[in-house]
């Protein structure tokens, strides 16, 4: 116990701090959903159509691009929802993972406005539970409004109404016309 | 001054000791001994020995020894100590033939900026409030900020109940230095959610500086300083040190810590080590668990002290490393998330059972800290000191994340840095009753933030002068000091591959200030005014941050042209003490310009996660002003009656272009008035200790609900007033032959009566309520 174990440690700290400290690489795990995708295909297949929320320069900034929803009149859609993180690159498309892990997703459709439109789910997770990633999508007359797709994380599918339960991976709102 | 107070101690003292002293029968015994500088290792001379009440005393020859003959054997003597350049020791000796007592005493021109730990520690002319003894014994396993919490004018900011920053006088962050080991703390204090990495453990004393201490302790000390100061190392060869362990029923959480000396016998090398450990598990509000709010913490100090030739050395070596769960049901995707976690009464997605792990989201953070400090006398009356300070820190934030396979074990965000500080002081004694130093601090701080951070990486360069001086010619009942100090700061900020493009350099420059008068009236009373004028520039967060705020479901965003933020706080400040009453009476007021906060827009900004409120960095002038009460009366026998009040008045003018029928707003999350009343029964030791050995106290604290609150923004929605209880016992068991070794032992019991309540100053108070009731038991034995 004298000078040069206090060096010695002094010597050792010193090294391992500066050690950890020259490693520059960034091994964070940071995935941002920035763009959603609608994928609308007609059942009777004379429509296949995706419609984008786009926002790649994440949150602030930018303001999000978002086109609209166009659908025609009495058709029924298949619908299926992909989730891409367009702020790596090459992007990453989420959507498989959130398809592996759907006992722990849950999408919510919302129809805001006068608009004509059911959706009703196609899918469901691995327990028979709702999932909603692929819906069909049944538009009666002409109208506008939107539809707000919410992908929740972590929800209680036990309960009748899930719809409210987890948090929120993903909002966004598309404005829909249907014509 | 100080030579007074120490007169008025003694005349405590005499009263408590005088019966004592005439049982014993053999009166004819001399106390011998020697006065040693405990800097340098020197003997000092001219230094003044008295016993008190015997009006006995002598000076030391130029060898240090002394001698004061015809004293009563095996009796207890009180010997205070003075020198002309030293802080005066006060010891209680049992006085027996054939021995040789040593005093050390301590150079008191350590009040430096910065670079000493006693800096603030005899008697600044500030306000002052202080944890120690018996006190913070039972604190010290609570983080820091949950220690000072009973402290008048300090508050907490919790983000839940793991996280706790300390407040002063409203402000908290880079608004306050925290000054360990005589460094002050550079991590990520910017962040509300970032609590300083202190382990309560190593201190001997906690300090509250409050006031602006900018000349002091450098940029930010806007509304004061923590001081965590540490015991000095042993004087005398030997070994000693002391063992702690302690329990709390709310989470089942465990503590042990220890510290040991030891100085060699023939060199003049000392050495510590110190740690601590700590774990626990999920705490519980009263009516349910709090999921995942487990703590894990690991801490370790070595001192080491040695001479070589002229040169007095000190290294310090620290590490503190901590893993702190977040309450799961805090973690909200959107503002719709918050609003429902808003409107339920019990939180939502809560894990409401006990356990020790921790899982998502949660908190790892190490912090290290190499720190050598070199010191000399260079000629008579000066001396010169250096220190150099190296700090590393690393806080990575796991949050719960949409994947939830077993392979993301990464965390989402990841904040590392460097802060380099060398310190080079003059200091000297009195020379024309002015005593008090210049010096010069050169800094350089790296911080990597990495992609997906809220803040770009940035490097600063920084320089400071400083000069303090402080007058006092005893017996005159006066006292000044007065300080300057300039700092430059140039940080160079750049982004590496987020979303947005920063890379700009910043350039600020300030002066620091201050002005002290302290006056004693007759033997009782203190008056002191301090006035302050301190700095900090914006940081890089105010400066350049954007992203949402998960906490709390705000999107946040820095503007690049913030001007510094400058503060003149102004503190009159009166103290009584005579026998056992003991009073204090602060007044404050600290104008800010320029002061830095987040405005709430009336626009929201769409993400992928739905829309959030938009808060920017803005500025505009501010004014705290309040009230700092405390009271200790004695009622019968030991029995007294205590009281603190912290009153707090803070707003903001609005700019011109606001609309709105007032000129100005309260500033938010500011702490509501608390009002503090209770009982507490102590015994003391001995006729001579001043340390009690039994302490008993039962306290209510009533904190009102906080109605200044701005009038728009999401955090305009403070929690109703509520009283909690808290009892605290503590007794020292002590062998009556040995004053080293004695025992340490108490019981304390935080919200003894199970309230529900929620903290206006707690982030999560929209999510659950408080914990519920705590009983700590904790001991520590001293050998």
């Amino acid at each position: 116990m004298n000078r040069s174990f206090v060096k010695t440690i002094l010597f050792c700290f010193i090294a391992s701090a500066l050690i950890t400290a020259c490693k520059k690489e960034d091994d964070t795990e940071n995935e941002v959903i920035t763009t959603v995708v609608v994928q609308l295909k007609s059942t009777d297949g004379s429509i296949d159509r995706r419609f984008t929320w786009n926002d790649p320069d994440g949150d602030g900034g930018l303001p999000p691009t978002v086109e609209d929803i166009i659908l025609a009149r009495n058709k029924e859609y298949d619908a299926q929802v992909y989730f891409y993180d367009r702020s790596k690159s090459p992007e990453v498309n989420v959507t498989p993972e959130i398809e592996r892990e759907s006992d722990d997703h849950l999408l919510v459709y919302r129809i805001n406005g006068a608009l004509q439109l059911t959706i009703t789910p196609t899918d469901a997770d691995t327990k028979g539970r709702p999932f909603r990633l692929k819906t069909r999508w049944t538009t009666k007359g002409a109208s506008t409004g939107s539809v707000l797709i919410t992908l929740r994380h972590n929800p209680n599918k036990l309960l009748s109404n899930p719809d409210e339960t987890g948090s929120v991976d993903a909002e966004v709102e598309f404005p829909v016309r249907i014509q | 001054m100080i030579a007074q107070i120490v007169r008025v101690w003694g005349a405590v003292s005499l009263v408590f000791s005088s019966s004592l002293w005439l049982g014993a029968q053999h009166c004819d015994i001399p106390l011998r001994g020697m006065v040693w500088d405990a800097d340098t290792g020197e003997p000092l001379a001219f230094a003044a020995v008295r016993v008190i009440g015997t009006h006995r005393g002598a000076l030391t020859d130029e060898t240090g020894a002394f001698l004061i003959p015809d004293l009563c054997e095996d009796s207890l003597y009180t010997v205070v100590v003075s020198h002309i350049a030293c802080e005066h020791e006060r010891q209680v000796i049992r006085l027996l033939e054939n021995q040789v007592f040593h005093f050390y005493l301590r150079h008191h021109v350590l009040k430096e900026v910065v670079v000493q730990a006693q800096a603030a520690a005899p008697m600044p002319i500030q306000a002052l409030e202080t944890l120690s003894g018996e006190s913070l014994a039972p604190r010290q396993s609570l983080p820091l900020g949950e220690a000072l919490r009973d402290l008048a004018g300090v508050s907490v900011l919790n983000t839940g109940t793991t996280i706790a920053k300390p407040v002063i006088h409203g402000l908290h962050s880079n608004r306050i230095v925290i000054v360990a080991h005589g460094v002050p703390l550079e991590g990520q204090q910017w962040g509300a959610e970032h609590a300083p990495e202190i382990d309560p453990f190593s201190a001997q004393r906690i300090s509250v500086v409050k006031g602006a201490a900018g000349v002091r302790y450098g940029i930010g000390a806007m509304a004061g300083a923590i001081v965590v100061e540490p015991a000095s190392l042993r004087q005398q060869p030997g070994m000693s040190g002391w063992l702690y362990g302690g329990l709390h029923s709310n989470g089942w959480s465990g503590v042990l810590a220890g510290s040991a000396d030891w100085k060699a016998s023939r060199r003049a090398l000392a050495l510590r080590l110190q740690g601590s450990v700590k774990r626990s598990g999920n705490l519980r509000a009263p009516d349910y668990w709090l999921g995942n709010t487990g703590l894990a913490e690991m801490n370790f100090a070595i001192t080491a002290e040695g001479k070589t030739g002229a040169w007095r050395h000190e290294t310090v070596i620290s590490r503190f490393s901590q893993r702190i769960g977040i309450l799961q049901a805090a973690h909200v995707g959107n503002l719709t998330d918050l609003r429902r976690a808003i409107e339920s009464q019990s939180p939502l997605n809560n894990d409401n059972r006990f356990t020790f792990d921790i899982g998502r989201p949660f908190q790892r953070i190490h912090h290290y800290m190499v720190r050598h400090r070199a010191s000399r006398s260079l000629a008579e009356k000066w001396k010169c000191s250096t220190q150099y300070a190296l700090q590393f820190n690393r806080r990575e934030e796991y949050d719960i994340v949409r994947r939830t396979d077993n392979l993301s074990t990464k965390p989402q965000q990841r904040f590392r840095i460097w802060t380099h500080m060398l310190d080079v002081a003059l200091k000297h004694l009195p020379i024309s009753h002015w005593e008090g130093g210049l010096g010069a601090q050169l800094l350089y701080q790296y911080n990597l933030v990495g992609r997906g951070g809220l803040i770009p990486d940035y490097q600063s360069w920084g320089a400071s002068l400083w000069w303090l001086e402080r007058w006092r010619h005893f017996p005159k009942p006066w006292e000044v000091e007065l300080g300057l100090r300039a700092d430059y700061r140039r940080t160079a900020a750049k982004t590496t591959g987020a979303f947005y493009n920063v890379d700009t350099t910043v350039h600020f420059g300030g002066v620091s200030a201050n002005l002290g008068v302290a006056r004693l009236f007759g033997a009782y009373m203190r008056l002191m005014l301090h006035t302050g004028y301190a700095w900090r520039p914006p940081h890089v967060n105010e400066l350049f941050a954007r992203g949402v705020h998960h906490g709390a479901a705000t999107y946040e965003e820095g503007r690049p042209d913030l001007k510094a933020e400058r503060s003149w706080n102004t503190h009159l400040s009166a103290q009584y003490r005579r026998q056992r009453i003991q009073a204090t009476l602060t007044l404050f007021s600290n104008r800010v310009k320029n002061f830095i906060y987040l405005d709430p827009q009336r626009t929201f900004v769409l993400t992928s996660r739905g829309a959030f409120p938009a808060y920017f960095y803005t500025q505009a002038d501010a004014v705290l002003s309040g009230v700092d009460v405390s009271l200790s009366l004695p009622l019968i026998g030991a029995l007294h009656i205590e009281g603190h009040a912290s009153l707090l008045r803070a707003y903001r003018f609005l700019s011109d272009s606001a609309e709105g029928p007032s000129p100005r707003d309260w500033l938010p999350l500011m702490p509501a008035d608390r009002f503090q009343y209770g009982l507490s029964w102590s015994k003391p030791e001995s006729s001579a200790s001043q340390t009690p050995s039994t302490l008993v106290r039962i306290l209510a604290t009533t904190t009102l609900r906080q109605t200044r609150i701005p009038a728009s923004g999401l955090l305009s929605n403070a929690p109703p007033a509520f009283t909690l209880w808290s009892a605290e016992i503590a007794h020292a068991f002590r062998a009556k032959k040995s004053r080293q070794r004695y025992l340490e032992a108490g019981l304390m019991v935080r919200n003894l009566t199970n309230v529900r309540y929620r903290e206006y100053l707690n982030f999560f108070r929209f999510f659950t309520d408080e914990p519920g009731t705590n009983i700590s038991i904790w001991s520590k034995w001293h050998f």
